[in-house]
């Protein structure tokens, strides 16, 4: 089965599944941070003569921060994220999955220098294209990964139906799905609705409408409590 | 379409993941998507500037508006690819015919222009959906994900660009200091005044773009695709009825698929994939043991993974040019130039083989006088010198390292009693003795366990004994912390002038 | 035990956990300095619970909300601070001159294909002008006589920051370019990397041979002086990157050429990496110490001889001690 996820295996025993982020929306975040970035160089521009005279050389050094230290103070102090990244829900992890260090994170934006060659990023895209897990040439040398970062799951409402044990005793996986087909039951059309659900076989009963019952069985998964 | 046969994983992403699935499968399907994109597309991009010689620029536009015909080889590879039947490029090729031309008109008319092209490419390919249908089934998936499709497009155009002023860096990163490589923009646009150097710039500058297309555009559409792929997996919730048919089969519905066929013509629904309903036995029938194929599923997609995989090259002499099964298709070359004809590819072949066989001799020799004169260089490379190692298991074994009488040293941290360094300092020198005195093959990689039967195999059985004993209890003590006992110990010790005694005179020696 | 007992004997375990993981960074470290085995623990405590609901097929919702807990620990428990550049300095401190001495053969190699032809143009130069005509053109060499005729000291200091700066750039591109053409030479069995540093060897012999002998020494070697042993050593670094690349393709041994090349490709990066640290400097030198053209020549070609020393010294000597300590038992 062919996907975009990396598993990593955690000393605890459970295994963490890290959703790769590809070249498209790392382009997009890249872009925001650059607007940003020429945005604060454009108002430090203005505004620091007026402040202290003569800005040229500080004007500089601003640049020079902006450039290398941005994002390594954002990935390490924000949760792994520059604003772009955060605005296209990316964050920068190591290959473990545990947060970017300080020093994976300088070396990664360090060697940006090697991705831009020879004009406008085009090794780190081709590298992006190419390499395992989506990596730019940094996110090799320093064992980082991008990855869309998951957001704390809130089960959204299911509809309300009188609630029905299963029939047959069901693993994870499958209330997992009985639950999501709650969930997504509004978005489905009735006629495709029930077409799903009619896969279920062991749980339906004959003659019920088949998303029907799925939709009482979520409601006897949530205990009965209709939300 | 027979969603169970995706060999994508279905589940709910958001449309950039959409897009990295498209990259992902675009990597998987490789070259009949690539070549099978590029040759057509070359070939046309040739033929037109051929056509409009002189006129790069005018020929570069036309090339790229009939784009849209190509994607479509692209879309009906990858649409194959998604089933898990990759067809390779002379299929793909010879196949060109079979590509549905359904919208075409309309694609390279009206909708050039549409922003969320390779999005709607589906809807008129495989869906077949054109016209006033096809414009309502777009409005549908259009819903939530058009702008990111129209972010896709902007964002392949400029990673076009990206590619190209790359190529042109690489060029000049690559130009030796004082020649003047790579299209000048300013040439580019000077359009007249530049003249012919002018003229070769915007050659090169479509030269460029053609090569970056024939990256991008299978990408491009294969991303696209898998965003088309994933909204409909959200709209008509294909993951779950996978996830139900799964519950199904693990419960062994014996005559569940009939009441699914019963249900569905009971309650009278629109099921609009009859066939659907039509395969629910087969599936039923071919998941009878879905615990077994699951399990031989996984084994095999562990043994695919670059950790499993073997490499052997194996280099063999064979005749190019077309393989016997292909002869039968050949057209008979007409009686009358047959003998020309012969001849003249007998000529050629020989002169193949001919240049061939220079360029090797030539590269042999060069090789051997290189690695004749860099001598010197053998050294450099850890492999060669693998038999007599200077560390094994973290452990100095070079003779210098050691103290010149190893049992009085011994004796003297037994006495402290320091069990652990006593025994420590005899496995070394049992280790350097035996590489060094007897000339013993070790191996970096090897471990206790090697040694030991390496000793075994060719020292004297005396001396294979003591060692074995060392050993385990050095292995104890290394591995599990069980101390030996200090009686143990001091035998060992007793007995080590005994078997590697000869070694302290000639480490006297040797320094 | 069924799910609602097991939510009830472990929810207060939980909400724990979760209004520490909840916490913003600084009060979450203070809370961990209290006990620090303490959250380590319940982070535990929680990746056992999340096997255990996974085991008891329990409800998606709790499996979930544990997995998101065990997610969140790891990422709160796993992040190292501290010891931040340490592998970084490491590398430059002993790391970097311990590799450069295990690969002296092809350093030196690289170093003689560099300067052999470099010294050697020099040589001829002096002895016989006219030779530079084979060389380059004329034009080329005008541009060099203006860059660097004695009568340019007339035309006043110019370090002011910007026309520095901008020339920093221009320096770094020219010096990374001779170095990857150096290093990328590498993948054509080493022909290229090989083509690429006599050639520039050659380019640099040139150019210097023909100043010296014009008697342009002041501007000349007072300018180069400085950064020559950071860009020069560089390049040839570089270059024996490359070498490293090209041989592991003509002699892969046991491996496939593509197994070689990866395993040659460890090494190499590690060199490149020095080397373009080197190069940075040299173009930061060139562009904020050469340039200034109102110190004495005497000076800079000192500080320039200093630098050759300290260079030797590092590369003979620096790390020494860590290559004895990794050796002992």
């Amino acid at each position: 089965m062919l996907d975009t996820l990396r598993r990593v295996p955690t000393p605890e025993g459970f295994e963490l599944t890290l959703r790769l982020a590809g070249p498209v929306a790392r382009a997009l975040a890249y872009a925001v941070d650059l607007v940003i970035r020429a945005a604060v160089l454009l108002a430090l521009s203005i505004s620091l003569p007026e402040l202290v005279g003569g800005g040229a050389g500080l004007l500089l050094i601003a640049y020079f921060l902006l450039e290398w230290f941005y994002p390594v103070a954002f990935e390490v102090w924000w949760g792994g994220a520059t604003p772009g990244k955060r605005a296209f829900g990316l964050a920068v992890l190591g290959d473990n999955g545990a947060p970017v260090t300080f020093g994976a994170s300088v070396t990664r934006n360090l060697l940006r220098a090697v991705d831009f060659l020879p004009m406008l990023y085009a090794f780190g895209l081709v590298s992006m294209l190419v390499a395992r897990d989506f990596k730019r040439l940094g996110d090799l040398a320093a064992g980082t990964i991008v990855v869309y970062r998951d957001r704390p799951g809130v089960r959204a409402a299911i509809p309300a139906a009188p609630p029905l044990a299963p029939a047959v005793s069901l693993n994870l996986e499958e209330r997992r799905a009985i639950l999501d087909f709650a969930e997504r039951h509004a978005t489905l059309s009735e006629e495709r609705a029930d077409e799903v659900a009619s896969h279920a076989t062991p749980l339906l009963r004959r003659g019920a409408p088949p998303a029907r019952t799925l939709l009482s069985i979520a409601n006897h998964q949530r205990g009965g409590r209709p939300i | 379409m027979r969603i169970e046969q995706l060999s994508l994983a279905l589940r709910a992403r958001n449309a950039w993941e959409a897009f990295d699935l498209g990259i992902a499968l675009a990597r998987q399907t490789g070259l009949p998507l690539f070549a099978g994109f590029a040759l057509p597309y070359v070939a046309f991009a040739v033929l037109v500037n051929l056509a409009l010689w002189g006129q790069p620029t005018l020929a570069a536009i036309a090339v790229w508006w009939f784009k849209p015909v190509f994607d479509r080889i692209a879309l009906h590879v990858l649409a194959q690819a998604v089933f898990g039947t990759v067809p390779n490029v002379r299929a793909t090729l010879r196949g060109l015919r079979a590509v549905p031309r359904s919208g075409l008109f309309a694609a390279l008319t009206l909708e050039r222009f549409d922003f969320a092209r390779s999005f709607h490419l589906p809807v008129a390919q495989l869906e077949g959906q054109t016209g006033r249908a096809g414009r309502a089934r777009r409005r549908l998936l259009d819903r939530r994900t058009r702008s990111h499709a129209v972010w896709l497009t902007v964002v392949v155009i400029h990673f076009v660009y990206v590619l190209i002023l790359g190529f042109d860096g690489l060029l000049r990163l690559l130009a030796p200091e004082g020649v003047q490589f790579g299209f000048d923009l300013a040439d580019l646009f000077g359009g007249q005044d530049a003249g012919d150097n002018g003229l070769l710039a915007q050659y090169l500058f479509s030269a460029a773009l053609l090569a970056a297309e024939c990256i991008l555009e299978p990408l491009y559409v294969a991303a696209g695709f898998t965003l088309y792929l994933s909204r409909r997996t959200s709209l008509e919730g294909w993951d779950l009825e996978i996830a139900f048919r799964r519950l199904a089969a693990r419960h062994g519905a014996g005559g569940a698929a009939t009441l699914a066929l019963l249900l569905a013509l009971c309650t009278g629904l629109a099921v609009p994939d009859a066939a659907q309903a039509a395969n629910a036995p087969e599936v039923a029938q071919a998941s009878a043991a879905p615990g077994a194929s699951a399990d031989k599923a996984a084994i095999e997609q562990i043994l695919k993974s670059p950790d499993f995989r073997e490499y052997e090259e194996i280099t063999s002499w064979k005749r190019k040019g077309q393989p016997p099964e292909d002869k039968p298709d050949l057209p008979r070359p007409n009686a009358d130039f047959d003998f020309l004809a012969k001849l003249a590819r007998v000529l050629a072949e020989l002169m193949r083989i001919l240049a061939w066989v220079a360029a090797i001799f030539i590269a042999g020799w060069l090789v051997y006088q290189i690695s004749q004169r860099l001598g010197w260089f053998r050294g450099v490379f850890k492999g060669e010198r693998a038999w007599r190692p200077e560390v094994m298991f973290g452990m100095d074994l070079r003779p210098e390292s050691l103290p010149a009488d190893i049992a009085a040293a011994a004796r003297e941290r037994l006495r402290a009693s320091d069990l652990r360094g006593a025994l420590s300092l005899l496995y070394r020198g049992a280790l350097a003795g035996l590489v060094h005195e007897r000339n013993l093959a070790l191996r970096a990689g090897d471990t206790e366990g090697d040694c030991v039967r390496r000793v075994g195999a060719t020292a004297p059985a005396a001396m294979a004994t003591y060692f074995a004993r060392l050993v385990e209890a050095w292995a104890l003590l290394a591995y599990a912390r069980r101390s030996p006992e200090p009686a143990l110990v001091e035998r060992l010790v007793g007995e080590w002038e005994q078997h590697f005694g000869g070694r302290t005179d000639a480490a006297k020696a040797a320094p | 035990m069924n799910q609602a007992q097991f939510e009830a004997r472990h929810a207060a375990e939980w909400r724990d956990f979760e209004s520490w993981l909840d916490a913003p960074g600084a009060r979450k470290e203070a809370a961990a300095g209290v006990n620090p085995r303490h959250w380590p623990h319940r982070y535990r405590a929680v990746a056992h619970h999340l096997a255990l609901a996974h085991d008891r097929a329990y409800g998606p919702e709790l499996v979930d909300r544990l997995q998101s807990l065990a997610l969140r620990g790891h990422q709160a428990l796993y992040g190292s601070r501290g010891n931040a550049m340490a592998a970084v300095i490491e590398f430059i401190g002993s790391g970097f001159p311990a590799l450069v001495r295990r690969e002296s053969t092809l350093i030196l190699t690289a170093i003689a294909l560099l300067f052999v032809p470099l010294l050697g143009l020099i040589a001829i130069l002096l002895r016989w002008p006219d030779f530079v005509h084979y060389l380059a053109s004329p034009e080329q060499l005008l541009q060099y006589e203006a860059m660097y005729a004695p009568a340019n000291r007339a035309l006043g200091p110019q370090h002011k920051a910007e026309s520095q700066l901008a020339m920093f750039g221009y320096y770094i591109w020219n010096n990374v370019r001779i170095d990857f053409q150096c290093f990328a030479g590498g993948l054509l069995f080493g022909v290229g990397a090989i083509f690429f540093m006599i050639y520039n060897g050659l380019m640099i012999g040139a150019v210097a041979g023909h100043l010296t002998q014009l008697g342009y020494i002041s501007t000349f070697w007072g300018f180069v002086a400085g950064h020559s042993s950071w860009e020069l050593l560089g390049a040839a670094i570089s270059g024996a990157a490359g070498l490293k690349i090209g041989w592991a393709l003509i002699a892969p041994g046991p491996h496939t050429r593509m197994a070689s090349l990866k395993i040659a490709s460890r090494t190499a990066v590690r060199l490149l990496y020095g080397a373009a640290g080197m190069t940075t400097c040299a173009a930061f030198i060139e562009a904020f110490w050469s340039s200034l053209r109102n110190l004495p020549v005497e000076l800079k070609v000192t500080v320039g001889i200093v630098f050759w020393a300290l260079f030797l010294a590092y590369f003979l000597f620096a790390g020494r001690d860590r290559d004895a300590a990794s050796h002992a038992d």
